[in-house]
């Protein structure tokens, strides 16, 4: 009877140690930006000359996003063209992108990126807020629900990018 | 069981010679028993059981439930053995209600509460091996015999650790799932093992918290797989999904945070929670309790 109820309470001690589930670790907001990110290429038209060779994103002070964006990079191609993510922590390691993703909240961390970025025809894309009114082409937005962005025209038009309707359309402020 | 024996054996002493000289069945089936013939004391006690003469007799449905539980306790594993417990149980049942002047009542209970224990392992073992009808058919089967035997158990506490134990063994399966497991069932299942336990006990800490991380991880799963292809209007009814399950998670999150503020894991799941809903801020709020937390244990 004693060998029984030890069974019993080693079933209990078992019950105990096996409750606690295992939450999934997944930076889901990164995941989210990166597909968006894609889409925002999908839907951006870039001058001819940027239309061959590798499609660089660069990806600055965000390396949860940046290794998202490189599993993406694996098999996925933007416009036919293969896409490659580059990875900067500093204005001067900066070169030619066809999109860049700033992350940084205040406009003095993002301005020396977009100073660097601003001779290509490179789609800037930040993440704070007022950064949309002057520095960013699109602007993703820090308010709790489903992940928002807003569009300021204004810098598309100076980076010699072409949007479309459809993305102008999803956007939920547009800076004409 | 050498106590038992011995009460057996001296009952069938307190049988009159005379009434032992007629070799009734009852006396019969004991001598078989003592001799350790197991089948031919069965065959006999059913004799005796199926005799109106012996059939309302107390020390009839006792000798009978040991002769079963014996046979129960060599055969455990087949359906014989556990035809037999069931006999068993039955036959000290009825012992205890034919016993007017309760001289086995005590000795009765006794074997049942072994069998209900055996009943209780059973039920564990079925957990383990993912037999869910069974294990819950051997739970009740428990609770029945502990409910009269040994009135007064707290069954609220011991039903909310079984189904917990289930409840986990289900999220197992859910995410290990066997070849022809519909994981929509074991997620439904899931919900509804942890919703009872909260029916139970509003207050349970572990069953709000599963069901938080049962609803944050499927949201989770299904960013994790969505496919690099995908368009804006796909992309939106997915995060239309997700949002939903993360907003599921978050009542649960927080009621375990109300009952321990000071659960490391339950500030992961809540700074996690909010960091899925896009609610940054509360997400830093409960990141930057965890840190204090850390901070404190460390000091």
């Amino acid at each position: 009877m004693k060998k029984l109820l030890l069974i019993i309470s080693l079933i209990c001690g078992l019950t105990v140690i096996s409750l606690g589930q295992t939450m999934n670790k997944l930076n889901t907001r990164a995941k989210m930006k990166s597909m968006y990110i894609s889409n925002f290429a999908k839907y951006t038209e870039w001058p001819a000359e940027y239309k061959q060779g590798e499609f660089v994103v660069g990806v600055v002070n965000d390396d949860a996003l940046a290794t998202m964006m490189e599993t993406m990079a694996k098999t996925k191609t933007i416009n036919g063209q293969k896409m490659v993510i580059k990875r900067f922590s500093s204005p001067s390691e900066i070169t030619k992108c066809h999109l860049i993703y700033v992350a940084g909240k205040a406009s003095g961390e993002v301005q020396p990126y977009v100073s660097k970025v601003s001779k290509f025809s490179c789609l800037i894309v930040t993440e704070g807020a007022g950064l949309i009114d002057n520095l960013s082409a699109i602007n993703f937005l820090t308010i709790a629900g489903p992940l928002k962005f807003e569009m300021n025209k204004k810098t598309f038009n100076n980076q010699e990018l072409i949007v479309s309707t459809l993305l102008e359309n999803l956007a939920t402020k547009v800076i004409k | 069981m050498k106590r038992h024996l011995l009460t057996i054996v001296v009952l069938f002493m307190m049988i009159p010679v005379g009434l032992r000289a007629q070799l009734d069945p009852v006396s019969l089936a004991l001598r078989a028993y003592q001799n350790k013939d197991l089948p031919k004391a069965r065959e006999l006690i059913e004799i005796a059981t199926g005799d109106d003469n012996y059939n309302n007799q107390a020390k009839t449905w006792y000798f009978r439930g040991y002769i079963y539980k014996d046979i129960y306790s060599a055969n455990k594993q087949t359906k014989d053995g556990r035809e037999s417990r069931q006999q068993a149980i039955e036959s000290f049942f009825k012992a205890v209600e034919y016993d007017t002047k309760e001289e086995f009542k005590a000795d009765c209970y006794k074997a049942l509460n072994f069998l209900a224990a055996t009943l209780y392992n059973e039920a564990a073992r079925a957990l383990d091996s993912a037999n869910f009808d069974v294990a819950v058919d051997y739970f009740e089967q428990h609770k029945e015999i502990q409910c009269i035997v040994t009135p007064g158990i707290d069954w609220t506490e011991r039903t909310i650790d079984f189904k917990l134990y289930m409840a986990s063994k289900y999220s197992h399966l859910f995410d290990n799932p066997r070849p022809g497991d519909d994981p929509d069932e074991l997620g439904q299942g899931i919900i509804r093992i942890y919703n009872e336990v909260l029916d139970l006990d509003s207050d349970n800490v572990q069953a709000n918290y599963n069901l938080a991380i049962h609803y944050y991880n499927q949201g989770v799963s299904i960013i994790e797989n969505m496919d690099y292809e995908l368009d804006f209007e796909e992309l939106f009814a997915i995060q239309a999904t997700v949002m939903e399950l993360f907003g599921s998670a978050l009542p649960n999150m927080l009621k375990a945070y109300k009952l321990n503020p000071y659960r490391k894991e339950t500030l992961v799941g809540l700074s996690g929670i909010y960091f899925g809903l896009n609610d940054i801020e509360s997400s830093e709020h409960y990141q930057e309790e965890l840190k204090k937390l850390e901070e404190k244990e460390q000091n």
